[in-house]
């Protein structure tokens, strides 16, 4: 989809729904939203609508941002712990590594 | 050395097909069709020859024999992505979004012969290259480990001189100048049979005189599709 | 993947590069077969043995003909890590060097010469089975230690796979040694060259220890858990001279066992001819020696039983007598008559007696551990008795020791304490040591029929079953008085004559011996070839006539994992029913009808090979660690034994030769060099194109009117 042939209204109506579905624990679609919406937001001149759309690509961005770093926290702590916390380690693992810890 | 064999010999081999590709056919869509219908040919030629030697039995563990075929189906078949090409030219410049396909008669047979020389390229390396992976080479009981580089090597010539072949080959039969033609089942037949060679690992005899052979061709193919050497040094002075 | 190689198989090969149609695959790897692997098994508290990486293990081969060679290794080897190929002569003398640098060491291969025969190769402890010793009896507590020259690696983790090629298998290591001289001998100059390599393959999905295994096996995210690791076991193999049911009041018990199994660090390999065999056939011979001096229908007569037991998993904290010792405790073991602790009046267990059999000396000294510091008078007429039996040449001394070897007495005093360390169950071990172990090969791959001096003397056995009696085959020269099979009949005979007179009351006057025929089959049949004719003869029958024929080599006497039922128990206890049973006159479905107590029924092959209904005491019983099967048993505590042995997929090996990487350098360079030059000089084409390819010949194209037209009306 091309945001040029698009009118101002729609793009917002756009960028809004991205917003709310992401909402939905969805932090790729958020991710999209910011990424998408980056230039119309602030690389265009300004226009009706543009205030509101920055909003919500901050905070798609922000969301997306916070869920990447709650996931690499979350990554890296398994990670390196999950052979110390033993059976717990085990019972949180979808794939248990063969032949070692 | 593993993946690195595999990655040295697969950039020798398919990099500079690659780059030709990026440059010159994938911006258009239409070269990239004629590119795979010729690669397509090529496999077509490929299965008739291995039918052949399939169904000759005796004669199935002489190389040489099934390599004879193998060319002259190649030919064949080259020749038929020339009559289907010229044949079709007016539909593919209407569908063509770039309104100057075709303005160089020789730019189809350029695709098409590199569409060929690749999958050609592809089929002679595969395999090798899967081996290559492995954490082994050659030497425990013949040859060394330089059979890879050598096959990537004479796989990159193939490549090319099937894409110099082809203009030549169309050129050829455009102009009724059979000598062209000679040249491409004549020079195919003699780089084809230097790879017999390489059985007995004389590696250096295989591979430059199958480069001379490529820089003739490529010369002649740079003549036949208009270029000269004083064009070339006009292009180099008109840009300063 | 697969289909698309076979098309490039096909069709490449015969047209453009090699010279002959050898696949390219054949001519780079060369598989090395016939090789055993190390595995790996775990216990409660830890892992042992070897395991690879998932795409295995590759190493600059090495050869190691004397021990400079692992010096030089260890000090000045520059080429990335070894794979060390040592023959079993040497290993004792470089396995230490070898181990001190895990990351230079990609692995060992492991040979075995004729030439240079090991003079010892034990990779048992030091001490076997020391933390499953009876209390007082450990080798930390002081005394003898009983396997020196053991080198502890079946108990230790190795960080490497190490792999054996038996005498048989001795191409190979010429091959590989072939490959080395060409490549690798420049020992100096090693870095940048084309080398000689293996890669070993052996990779193990268990790890950490048995808990860990067996939860991971038991659960899993996905529907199917994966098994990883399975616990060792087997069955036990009992035979009772009297039957012995529920009901009746069943008379004393007198406990004679021996152990079946052996261990070694290579998978499929584990003859154990002194280690186990010789103590086993002993016990099979003297159970069938006394079944004929005593008719089961003599019963009544008698107030004495004998049990004679087998135990499996001996190898590994003694698994057997650890479980039949917990199910005495229990009250549920023999399952259709069980015994209580006060039934038994004395345990005598036939330990290791293989190691001092040679033929170069007639004289075979036995001795009689009594781990009792105090007289015990059951011991010391049985001792008595045994050594009034013996010929002049086996003599059997007493030794009075609280530390004892490693045998199934350590299980019974741990478990039953109280009875047998007060002498109610009094117990008696015979060995042919008093110190350390006299078979240099304990727990070994190389524990062969060589180490016992057996030769085997192919004498054939007539339709009715008959052996030829000891004393005939010496006098018509068949056998001599140093043969092992004589030494071991003499032996067989005394313990029988001995139980005998512990059931009797009186000394034997009849002359019924232990026949040196019969040992010498049942010594083929276990250390030779499975396809021997007391196996034949003791068989199930097959219903159709159709014989199928066992291997032509010795089954390994590992006890394995308790899901898989080795072969030698069943051997053992197809055996059992054949020689000591009674052959009734029933057909094939009278006899899988019959339900006599006390007794079993099995059909048979027997001797002429037309079937046979025996009818026999002989019973089995499961052989699986007391760990397993009490609910909720912590693992570490140590109590019983935690054996589990790692599941794996594959194991292989193959030798080729690693590039230098010059090859790949020089593809690399020209690689870059070729799609620089070409990047380049197609742009340059492809931007000038109009004036460097000015005289280019021209389109004509006569403009197909028909097809513009249907062209132009179609929106693409």
């Amino acid at each position: 989809m091309d945001l040029a042939r698009l009118p101002n209204d729609k793009k917002l109506q756009l960028c809004r729904w991205y917003f709310k579905v992401g909402c939905l624990l969805l932090p790729f679609v958020w991710a999209v939203n910011a990424i998408w919406f980056f230039k119309e937001a602030f690389m265009k001149p300004p226009y009706d609508e543009q205030k509101q759309i920055k909003k919500y690509v901050l905070m798609s961005a922000v969301g997306a941002i916070a869920w990447i770093a709650v996931f690499a926290i979350w990554i890296t702590v398994f990670q390196l712990q999950r052979v110390s916390w033993g059976a717990t380690g085990d019972a949180l693992s979808f794939i248990v590594p063969l032949g070692r810890a | 050395m593993t993946l690195a064999e595999f990655f040295s010999c697969s950039l020798l081999a398919f990099g500079a097909p690659l780059v030709m590709f990026a440059f010159t056919v994938a911006n258009d869509p239409v070269r990239i069709i004629i590119m795979i219908a010729a690669a397509f040919g090529w496999l077509l030629s490929f299965l008739l020859s291995s039918l052949v030697w399939y169904a000759v039995v005796p004669l199935r563990s002489y190389l040489a024999f099934g390599m004879v075929f193998a060319i002259i189906f190649q030919e064949i078949f080259r020749y038929g992505m020339y009559v289907l090409l010229r044949k079709t030219e007016a539909g593919l410049k209407e569908i063509s979004e770039n309104h100057n396909i075709g303005s160089n008669k020789l730019e189809m047979a350029y695709v098409s012969g590199l569409g060929f020389g690749t999958m050609s390229g592809a089929f002679a390396l595969i395999n090798v290259l899967a081996d290559s992976v492995g954490p082994g080479t050659l030497g425990l009981h013949t040859g060394t480990e330089y059979f890879f580089v050598t096959s990537a090597a004479m796989t990159l010539c193939m490549i090319l001189l099937n894409t110099f072949w082809s203009v030549i080959f169309f050129s050829g039969f455009d102009d009724k100048n059979y000598v062209k033609v000679g040249w491409v089942i004549v020079s195919h037949f003699f780089v084809s049979g230097l790879s017999l060679l390489n059985s007995k690992e004389l590696y250096a005899a295989t591979i430059l005189p199958s480069y001379i052979v490529l820089a003739i061709t490529a010369y002649i193919a740079f003549k036949t599709a208009g270029g000269s050497a004083r064009s070339l040094m006009q292009s180099i002075s008109s840009r300063s | 993947m697969a289909s698309f190689n076979f098309l490039i198989l096909l069709l490449i090969f015969s047209f453009c590069r090699s010279g002959n149609l050898q696949r390219l695959h054949e001519k780079i790897y060369s598989s090395i077969e016939g090789g055993a692997a190390c595995f790996r098994r775990l216990n409660g508290t830890h892992q042992t043995g070897c395991s690879s990486a998932d795409n295995g293990a590759v190493g600059v081969v090495h050869m190691i003909k004397d021990v400079t060679d692992a010096h030089w290794l260890m000090e000045n080897a520059t080429a990335g890590p070894y794979m060390a190929v040592v023959s079993t002569g040497l290993f004792y003398d470089v396995f230490d060097l070898l181990f001190k640098q895990p990351d230079l060491i990609a692995g060992i291969l492991l040979y075995d010469n004729a030439t240079k025969s090991a003079p010892q190769f034990s990779q048992d402890m030091s001490c076997p089975n020391d933390y499953s010793a009876a209390e007082g009896s450990s080798c930390s507590a002081g005394g003898v230690v009983w396997n020196p020259k053991g080198t502890g690696l079946l108990r230790r983790d190795i960080p490497f796979p190490i792999f054996y090629l038996p005498e048989s298998r001795s191409q190979e290591i010429d091959k590989i040694d072939e490959c080395y001289q060409r490549y690798n001998s420049d020992k100096n100059n090693q870095k940048g060259r084309p080398l000689c390599s293996v890669q070993l393959h052996s990779f193990m999905f268990a790890a950490v220890n048995t808990e860990v295994c067996l939860r991971r096996s038991a659960s899993s995210a996905l529907l199917t858990p994966t098994k990883v690791c399975d616990p060792l076991g087997d069955y036990n193999v009992y035979y009772s001279l009297f039957p012995r049911t529920k009901d009746i009041k069943n008379k004393k018990v007198t406990l004679v066992t021996a152990r079946i199994d052996t261990a070694s660090l290579f998978d499929g390999v584990s003859p154990g001819a002194a280690s186990s065999v010789v103590g086993m056939v002993t016990l099979l011979t003297a159970a069938t020696t006394l079944s004929k001096m005593i008719p089961i229908q003599d019963a009544n007569l008698y107030d004495e039983n004998i049990l004679w037991t087998l135990f499996n998993g001996e190898a590994f904290d003694y698994i057997g007598s650890q479980r039949v010792a917990y199910d005495i405790s229990k009250g549920t073991w023999p399952a259709a008559a069980p015994l209580t602790v006060d039934d038994i009046n004395l345990h005598v267990e036939i330990g290791q007696i293989g190691g001092a059999l040679t033929k170069l000396d007639l004289a075979w000294p036995l001795y009689a551990f009594i781990p009792y510091t105090n007289v015990v008078p059951e011991i010391n007429e049985f001792v008595n008795t045994l050594g009034s039996n013996l010929q002049h040449n086996i003599s059997i001394n007493t030794e009075f020791s609280s530390h004892f070897p490693p045998s199934s007495l350590h299980s019974f005093r741990r478990i039953l304490k109280n009875e047998t360390e007060s002498a109610a169950l009094p117990e008696v071990l015979i060995t042919d040591h008093n110190a350390e172990f006299s078979n240099f090969f304990y727990n070994s791959a190389l524990d062969g029929f060589d180490k016992i001096d057996f030769e085997y003397r192919n004498i054939t056995v007539d339709s009715s079953g008959t052996f030829i009696s000891t004393d005939a085959l010496l006098a018509n020269g068949t056998m001599k008085e140093v043969d092992t099979q004589v030494k071991i009949a003499r032996l067989a005979t005394a313990v029988a004559r001995t139980m005998y007179q512990r059931v009797a009351g009186k000394p034997y006057s009849g002359n019924i011996t232990a026949s040196a025929h019969l040992v010498d089959e049942i010594l083929y049949c276990f250390l030779r070839s499975q396809a021997c004719r007391l196996i034949m003869a003791a068989d199930y029958a097959s219903s159709g006539g159709a014989e199928e024929k066992p291997p032509e080599r010795a089954a390994p006497l590992y006890v394995g994992v308790a899901t898989w039922a080795s072969t030698p128990p069943v051997f053992a206890a197809h055996l059992l029913a054949l020689l000591t049973g009674t052959a009734l006159s029933a057909n094939r479905t009278q006899c899988d009808a019959l339900d006599v107590p006390g007794f079993s029924q099995y059909w048979l092959r027997g001797w002429n090979h037309s079937g046979v209904c025996m009818q026999t005491t002989m019973n089995i019983s499961a052989a699986i660690s007391p760990a397993f099967i009490i609910e909720d048993y912590d693992l570490k505590s140590g109590v019983y034994s935690t054996w589990t042995e790692s599941v794996w997929q594959a194991m292989w090996a193959r030798v080729f030769v690693r590039a230098s990487g010059a090859g790949a350098g020089a593809a690399a360079a020209a690689g870059a060099g070729a799609t620089l030059l070409a990047a380049l000089l197609t742009y340059w084409l492809q931007r000038h194109a109009a004036i460097i390819f000015s005289n280019a010949p021209q389109h004509s194209i006569v403009n197909d009117d028909a097809a513009s037209g249907i062209l132009r009306t179609v929106n693409c």
